[in-house]
């Protein structure tokens, strides 16, 4: 069992996404850093969508109340277990009543805590991911509160592995997110929209983040008929900031669709927080699927059941 | 007449007049499994797809084929589905503010809503959520100014010319005239998770009231 010390911004019960059901206007959910999320579950022997803790900002401390395997995969923190540093991207172990402590993220938005067996959630449609905004699913649909308790069950342990250095990413505060046009950018505003560099507003949850910067005139001037959006749309509604979606995101939206961020580098939108720099690069959608085929051949090489 | 394009590197959007068979087109292409998703617009339906299984030239190529072997169902309309609806003052806690706005008595909004058949339109903004259409055109009923937090699971609300199906809990601006008593949403579900589907028609059985 794990105890939550302090649950800091936000804890939640995160698993494998939806697929199938945006039709009936469910989001994705699911980890919003789907790989940090499985290279955690890998380090210790789980499967890619398998329940982990998803911590926001960190600022975190959880107590082992048994003996367990378990590794953090994600923003930058300082970690310590019992006052002495340990590391991110690899395979660690806890005795019970060692009391791990996580650090505020310094570079990205949220760490990833797998552990080597499996977490006791709540379910809804094959998931066990928690959706806030219904209260489904994770921990009494809730995000986790200071005491709160998360049984498991210990796996047969596994060999301690570390990542290798090209999976197990450090971040910065500025990001380059491959993207193509969306149905409502003009060929006229490319150049702005690609050459602006946003900052990410204090607009900043599960649903998608807020992105200041400077937006085509016109762009925001008119809703049009609601259609589909995704996780990796930039919508503008009026005003000054768009918002660019992610996991929890609505299925549908009437506000101008100016760009989409590529299912290549989507698995990064997680790791947003307020204040950092988005620079947009374009991409055809056939370069899109050639950088997707590459960056998905690396990964699965390390992690073969995770999909961008 | 139709059009297609690519929408991002994973989805393809057909753009389409208002079209009363739209719900069973993008059920024809749900039945080809060849798509992850098949959402429906206003004006268009979206299918996203896998890059690495189809490249998006093939993916345009399999949608075109698809459509083209699209066959008009005789029934547009689904099925018919009876909700009976609490009207207690927790449940429907601005059904005194509409009545207000369209200058009716309270009791006689839902003598004019129960006599109507709704037709679900659209489903979307959160999980489950029913867009119908069916108002009395004549009525005019504006959103909440302070929309709510959380509205709870079941709850039915009203604006001009529509109204809504909140499946689950979740924030919402429409005024709450009513709360089903049957669930709209099961998560067990190994079918379909909702009560309805886009274009099912839906009939109100207000409680402690004869429904004909």
């Amino acid at each position: 069992m794990i105890e939550v010390i302090r649950a800091g911004a936000q804890m939640t019960l995160q698993g494998a996404a939806l697929t199938g059901y945006r039709h009936l206007g469910f989001p994705a959910c699911g980890a919003a850093d789907p790989l940090s999320m499985a290279l955690a579950n890998h380090l210790v022997g789980q499967g890619a969508t398998n329940t982990a803790l998803e911590i926001s900002y960190g600022s975190v401390s959880i107590k082992f109340r048994s003996p367990a395997q378990f590794a953090i995969v994600g923003a930058t923190a300082d970690l310590s277990l019992n006052s002495a540093p340990v590391f991110p991207n690899e395979t660690l172990c806890a005795e019970a009543g060692d009391v791990l402590t996580i650090g505020p993220a310094t570079a990205g938005a949220r760490l990833y805590l797998a552990v080597n067996g499996m977490l006791e959630a709540d379910n809804y449609l094959g998931t066990s991911s928690t959706y806030l905004p219904a209260r489904l699913g994770g921990y009494q649909g809730r995000r986790l509160q200071n005491g709160d308790c998360i049984g498991f069950k210990l796996d047969r342990s596994v060999p301690c592995q570390t990542l290798p250095n090209d999976l197990g990413l450090t971040y910065s505060t500025s990001f380059a997110l491959r993207a193509t046009d969306g149905p409502d950018l003009k060929c006229a505003d490319r150049a702005l929209m690609y050459g602006e560099s946003f900052q990410v507003s204090r607009r900043a949850n599960r649903m998608g983040v807020g992105l200041l910067g400077k937006y085509p005139t016109n762009a925001n001037s008119k809703s049009k008929p609601s259609a589909a959006v995704f996780p990796g749309t930039l919508q503008v509604p009026p005003g000054l900031e768009g918002f660019l979606l992610l996991a929890d995101a609505q299925t549908t939206g009437g506000y101008p669709h100016l760009l989409q961020v590529n299912r290549s580098d989507r698995h990064l939108l997680g790791q947003l927080k307020p204040g950092d720099r988005v620079q947009f690069l374009r991409r055809t959608p056939e370069q899109a699927a050639k950088d997707l085929i590459s960056k998905q051949n690396h990964i699965s090489q390390y992690v073969p059941d995770f999909k961008l | 007449m139709t059009q297609m394009f690519l929408l991002g590197d994973d989805c393809l959007t057909v753009s389409m007049e208002p079209n009363e068979n739209k719900h069973s087109i993008a059920e024809h292409l749900r039945a080809t499994k060849c798509w992850s998703e098949v959402v429906v617009g206003k004006q268009d339906i979206t299918v996203q797809y896998d890059p690495i299984i189809l490249p998006p030239d093939a993916a345009l190529n399999q949608l075109e084929e698809q459509l083209s072997h699209y066959v008009i169902v005789d029934s547009a309309l689904g099925e018919i589905i009876e909700i009976p609806v609490s009207l207690s003052a927790e449940n429907a806690p601005d059904l005194l503010h509409v009545a207000a706005q369209i200058e009716l008595p309270a009791n006689k909004v839902w003598d004019h809503l129960a006599s109507r058949t709704f037709t679900i339109d659209m489903l979307g903004f959160t999980p489950g959520f029913a867009y119908m259409t069916g108002v009395p055109e004549d009525w005019t009923i504006e959103r909440l100014s302070n929309p709510r937090q959380s509205v709870p699971a079941g709850s039915i609300g009203i604006l001009t010319g529509q109204c809504g199906l909140y499946a689950l809990e979740g924030p919402g601006g429409w005024p709450i005239i009513g709360r089903a008593l049957i669930p709209l949403f099961d998560g067990e579900a190994t079918q379909s998770p909702l009560l309805y589907n886009a274009n099912d028609r839906i009939r109100f059985a207000p409680d402690g009231r004869d429904h004909d």
